[in-house]
């Protein structure tokens, strides 16, 4: 128990340390935007990307039965993590501006592409599982 | 100890608003464990790279190996834009707490709460300003590094606080045996099946494998953008050196730096500081004993590309000039402004025999994106310090 009210008084200190971060370089750290942005971020997630994937979540819920939901499911997962990544980099305005080997790649292309990687091999995966049910029940 | 499902919540959001029974105590803690290391690599690597960029006299950082600054930010950049699927997970995974009600029970309680507002607001705060960052997406008044930085040791320091309190949830989340029927299928043709019947939802272990999956799909898209072996699948990478002339990105312009009138000078000449100090001129530097060495040139924003690069070694001209050996010293670019129009050369670095004043890139003159006439290369060094344009060298 000590151990982790030490624990909790380091966690204090270092958060402090993070705020003092703020204190000293208050013009750079523009305090004002830098919470304005932190509660952006905390809307964002909370209000909006996890309320849309637990929308899409219900609707494959319903929408598809076993054998197919499961791997749906986990290509909508890996589906998810590409397009937060890569969705920053088709939109950037420094596209094709600043500098000439800043996001070189055609993004929107690229994501169409993955997408369509993703759901070839969820449609396999979804195969695969078919055709070992057919087998066990078989 | 109580499981997600028996935490009273607010009506319009009962739990079973959204239920899934894949949500556990020890999915969340799993997914906890992998996240807390990934913070705290990227926590170390990101302390390496302000050390780089704000020396301390206390901790001298050295200049091998060569490779570090690299590997260190390399790593940084591909394990955040890998933690962002583990995440947005671990944030679903936990997502009923967040209407918990009511929203504090007692003091320690709503302090508690607050602790992990606090983390997920300011972890979700990193992944997005680092992955914008990458995008030369300033949606934002703060400068980057400042505020990446502090609010690193927001997540780290609430991180800290957050095991203190689960402690001892985690622990027998980890240690419990999982339960053949609500955890991993020990068979997938029956059990598999069965428990996805019964559950209507993927299975715990088919969670954690697209939460894996999801991270190596974004590392696989993106880290060509410093494992040339990966360059070919870099469909996300925010930079493919591959192919670029010379194979080495450029942040700045000459243009953008407002520097190509005076680059390009026919007068222009080096300042090098010291009680021999002297100007040289490009004939003068080309004169001088040249170097060829092999260096990458690593930006904080996790690209990295290897160089030939061949010029005069910076401690032959400080010798000449007789600065003392345990000198650091300042290049300074001729951009009149700029955070980064100057830079200190610690010692390690400035005697070292791979920092070099180049003039020369994979056998050719550098042009004047790379910093033609003069730019510094040294090893194991941030690029934004590697000053492009260098007019003088001063003493500090």
């Amino acid at each position: 128990m000590i151990g982790r009210r030490i624990a909790v008084v380091i966690g204090v200190l270092a958060i402090g340390y993070g705020g003092l971060q703020v204190l000293l370089n208050w013009e750079a750290a523009s305090p004002f935007g830098l919470v304005v942005f932190l509660v952006a971020v905390a809307i964002l997630d909370d209000l909006i990307l996890l309320p849309l994937a637990l929308g899409v979540g219900a609707v494959v819920r319903r929408a598809l039965p076993e054998p197919v939901r499961s791997p749906v499911q986990a290509g909508l997962v890996v589906l998810a993590g590409l397009v937060l990544v890569g969705l920053p980099f088709a939109l950037s305005p420094a596209r094709n501006g600043e500098s000439a080997t800043l996001l070189t790649e055609p993004y929107w292309r690229n994501l169409g592409v993955l997408t369509a990687g993703v759901a070839v091999a969820t449609t396999l995966t979804v195969l695969v599982r078919v055709r070992r049910r057919a087998g066990a029940q078989g | 100890m109580t499981g997600v499902h028996d935490r009273p919540s607010l009506p319009m959001f009962a739990v079973d608003a959204f239920p899934s029974r894949v949500r556990s105590e020890r999915l969340v803690a799993r997914l906890g464990s992998a996240l807390g290391i990934a913070i705290t690599v990227c926590f170390l690597t990101g302390l390496v790279s302000h050390l780089h960029q704000h020396p301390v006299t206390w901790l001298p950082l050295p200049a091998d190996p060569v490779w570090g600054y690299r590997v260190t930010q390399g790593v940084h950049v591909a394990l955040g834009l890998a933690t962002i699927p583990l995440f947005a997970v671990k944030m679903w995974s936990v997502y009923p707490h967040l209407f918990a009600w009511p929203p504090s029970k007692s003091l320690v309680h709503g302090l508690e709460r607050l602790s992990i507002g606090l983390l997920a607001a300011a972890t979700g705060f990193e992944l997005i300003t680092g992955v914008f960052n990458l995008a030369h997406l300033y949606l934002w008044s703060f400068l980057f590094p400042v505020a990446h930085y502090a609010m690193a040791w927001v997540v780290v320091g609430s991180v800290i606080i957050h095991l203190a309190i689960k402690w001892p949830v985690i622990v027998t989340a980890l240690r419990r045996e999982p339960v053949a029927s609500a955890d991993a299928p020990v068979d997938e043709t029956t059990v598999d099946a069965e428990v996805a019947a019964v559950e209507g939802a993927i299975t715990r272990r088919g969670l954690l494998l697209a939460v894996a999956g999801g991270a190596a799909a974004v590392t696989v898209v993106t880290v060509g953008q410093t494992l040339r072996p990966f360059g070919w699948s870099g469909l996300l990478a925010p930079r493919s050196p591959a192919d670029l002339p010379s194979g080495i990105p450029i942040n700045r312009t000459a243009s953008d730096a407002g520097v190509v009138s005076r680059a390009e000078a026919s007068d222009y000449s080096l300042t090098v500081g010291g009680p021999r100090g002297r100007a040289f001129t490009l004939a003068d530097l080309r004169a001088l004993e040249q170097m060829e060495v092999e260096l990458p040139i690593a930006c904080v924003e996790g690209w990295s590309a290897t160089g030939i690069w061949g010029g005069v070694r910076l401690r032959d001209l400080l010798d000449l000039c007789g600065v003392d050996e345990g000198a650091t010293v300042r290049t300074v670019s001729l951009e009149s402004d700029g955070l980064y129009a100057s830079a200190e050369v610690q010692p390690a670095f400035a005697r070292h025999s791979d920092t070099l004043l180049a003039l020369r890139l994979g056998g050719e003159t550098l042009t004047i994106d790379h910093g033609y006439p003069v730019r510094l290369i040294a090893p194991n060094r941030p690029g934004v310090l590697q000053t492009k344009w260098v007019s003088r060298v001063e003493v500090l």
